[in-house]
């Protein structure tokens, strides 16, 4: 027996440390914390109730009226239609902002914003009855992009991306919330606007060896806009490298192509969840863990290993950071600036339940 | 027979034919001379941005080159509404000239913004005028409008910083804008273009344009405003020097 002991010792060290045992041990959410996440997005929820306008929109904007009832219908609860007013009255609401062009909107700005998450609530309800408006709020989207019928060519900067609406400059972060919805409704994937859009993903890298402009770095993170960035120069930062990972994932390209690569080693490189790393300050600091819930799962990776060598379970690491966040009231607000809107409670309560509901799916 | 009155006012018309064609003609090439050169020096050159371009350089022009002072007060009614209507005509030419695919109802509403914002700036001139007493020949009424027009104009631009700054809602300074009261004419967002995205905080934060009906309702309700106190303040001023 005792020659077999340092044998079976052996055996059992190697398969502890096998993959399958590994993912087994690390890949599943802490169910102490899911339980926390669970209820931190209950108390988020009724906060939104609480604030709900008499119209059932929320901050009067469709596109907060949109992500608001996103994070309900895709909640561990499962909220649909049946379930009241409280989501057939923002339904109404959104609804009720159609514009003659497909777009939906309050007004002529963030015109892509609002139709991008108004589509993305619309398709989460699961209701048939709403496919004609989808697919008008799609041609919408698409129509946004920066192509030949702009008089861009395909050297162009601009070229394949997509801007707020009401101006032909684009940006990654509108670029991301089109591709999100034009994903969630499941637009096909043959379609041109997907080729078109990675051409301009591609030129928000910092990666030369894929990027054709001359600003290009090469940490292979993703800045605003070709060639700029609100927080210096073309620095790469946490928010859009996100974004960007999430775009090219969303396109269709493969997660070992180099350029995913790239911006995955970015993220590991600058992983933090105290700020939105390479941003100013707090600058952005909930659109960064809303875009970094989204990535990451898109990744699909349950764990990873930061460029120190020292693994990461995002999902538990992403909820007790929010949960430090959350104000008593359930909300979540940016105290520290207002950018982006992240002023808001209601904006920003809703980003970090979708979040959540992201990080608790298994 | 047509009367020593109409003969004399009918021959100031056709004799102020020349003038206020070629000032109007100088106008709108000037007006498109500006708009060439900043798009020269821009790296966004949307139709959007052009057509904005466009109507900022021609109130400018226009104001800069307005006839009025040139003509007595019996045909000036007339010279007006003929200059209004040559501006009119060849502001329309000049975005169908610049290949400006937009609603034509945003263009005609752009017209109509673009004269109205002409007649504030000659109203405003005018009651400046009067209230200071400026000599006519040496009036300093266009440069005082000039510096106010471009004090509210970049008010988004100089005002940015305290709006960052403090919990201020940006709204006050943009609706002061005159460059909000042309971009609203056709919808465009402009405090989300390249440069005032890359300027300004607007582009990040949350604001509303006024709606295009109560700007175009604002603007001429100052003007008749102005133009109605010039006249009382003339009115008084006769009334004074009969007393004395």
């Amino acid at each position: 027996m005792q020659r077999f002991f340092p044998i079976l010792l052996t055996v059992f060290s190697l398969l502890a440390s096998s993959p399958a045992m590994t993912s087994k041990n690390e890949i599943s959410m802490d169910p102490i914390l899911k339980k926390k996440a669970q209820r931190a997005i209950d108390r988020g929820l009724h906060f939104l109730r609480e604030h709900q306008e008499e119209d059932g929109s929320w901050s009067k904007s469709a596109g907060i009226t949109a992500l608001a009832l996103r994070a309900y219908l895709e909640s561990h609860r499962g909220y649909n239609e049946s379930d009241g007013a409280f989501i057939t009255k923002p339904l109404e609401f959104i609804l009720y902002h159609i514009n003659r062009d497909g777009s939906i909107g309050e007004s002529n700005q963030n015109k892509n914003y609002n139709t991008a998450v108004s589509i993305t609530a619309l398709q989460a309800t699961g209701n048939k009855k709403y496919e004609a408006t989808i697919l008008n709020g799609q041609k919408f989207l698409k129509g946004l992009q920066i192509d030949e019928q702009e008089g861009y060519d395909r050297e162009h900067k601009y070229y394949g991306g997509i801007g707020y609406g009401g101006d032909e400059r684009p940006d990654l972060s509108n670029q991301y919330m089109a591709l999100e919805a034009l994903k969630a409704t499941a637009l096909d994937k043959k379609d041109p606007v997907w080729e078109k859009a990675l051409i301009f993903v591609s030129r928000s890298q910092n990666r030369s060896e894929s990027n054709d402009q001359e600003f290009a770095g090469n940490d292979g993170g993703f800045t605003y806009m070709p060639g700029y960035s609100p927080h210096g120069d073309a620095q790469s930062y946490g928010a859009m490298t996100h974004a960007g990972l999430i775009s090219l994932l969303y396109a269709g390209v493969d997660k070992n192509d180099p350029r995913v690569q790239s911006a995955y080693n970015w993220i590991r490189s600058k992983y933090t969840l105290e700020n939105n790393p390479g941003a100013k300050g707090k600058q952005g600091l909930f659109y960064y863990y809303n875009a970094f819930a989204k990535s990451m799962s898109a990744y699909g990776e349950k764990d990873f290993t930061d460029s120190k060598g020292n693994k990461h379970n995002w999902r538990n690491e992403l909820t007790e950071k929010l949960l430090s966040l959350q104000d008593k009231d359930g909300s979540w607000v940016n105290k520290e600036s207002r950018r982006w809107w992240e002023g808001d409670p209601n904006l920003v309560t809703a980003w970090c339940a979708i979040a959540l509901n992201l990080v608790i799916k298994d | 027979m047509p009367t020593a009155t109409t003969q004399s006012w009918s021959t100031k018309i056709l004799s102020s034919e020349k003038e206020l064609i070629g000032r109007c003609l100088l106008t709108l090439i000037l007006s498109q001379c500006l708009t060439l050169a900043f798009l020269f020096h821009s790296e966004n050159t949307s139709t959007k941005v052009i057509l904005l371009t466009l109507a900022v350089s021609t109130v400018f022009c226009s104001y800069l080159l307005y006839p009025g002072k040139y003509f007595d007060h019996r045909s000036k009614s007339t010279i007006n509404l003929i200059w209004t209507g040559l501006l009119a005509i060849g502001f329309v030419v000049l975005t169908f000239a610049n290949n400006i695919q937009i609603n034509f109802s945003q263009i005609i509403r752009l017209t109509f913004a673009v004269i109205i914002f002409s007649l504030l700036l000659s109203c405003l001139t005018r009651f400046i005028n009067r209230l200071s007493n400026f000599s006519s020949a040496y009036s300093r009424a266009p440069i005082l409008v000039f510096l106010m027009i471009t004090t509210l104009t970049t008010a988004p631009i100089w005002a940015s910083t305290w709006i960052e700054d403090s919990n201020h809602s940006p709204g006050f300074v943009i609706a002061i804008s005159p460059l909000s009261y042309l971009s609203t004419m056709f919808d465009y967002d402009y405090l989300r273009s390249q440069w005032f995205y890359t300027h300004t905080p607007y582009g990040t934060l949350r604001y509303h344009y006024p709606h295009w009906v109560s700007y175009l309702i604002v603007y001429l309700g100052i003007s008749v405003l102005l133009l109605i106190a010039e006249k009382q303040l003339k009115f008084t001023a006769q009334k004074n020097s009969r007393h004395k």
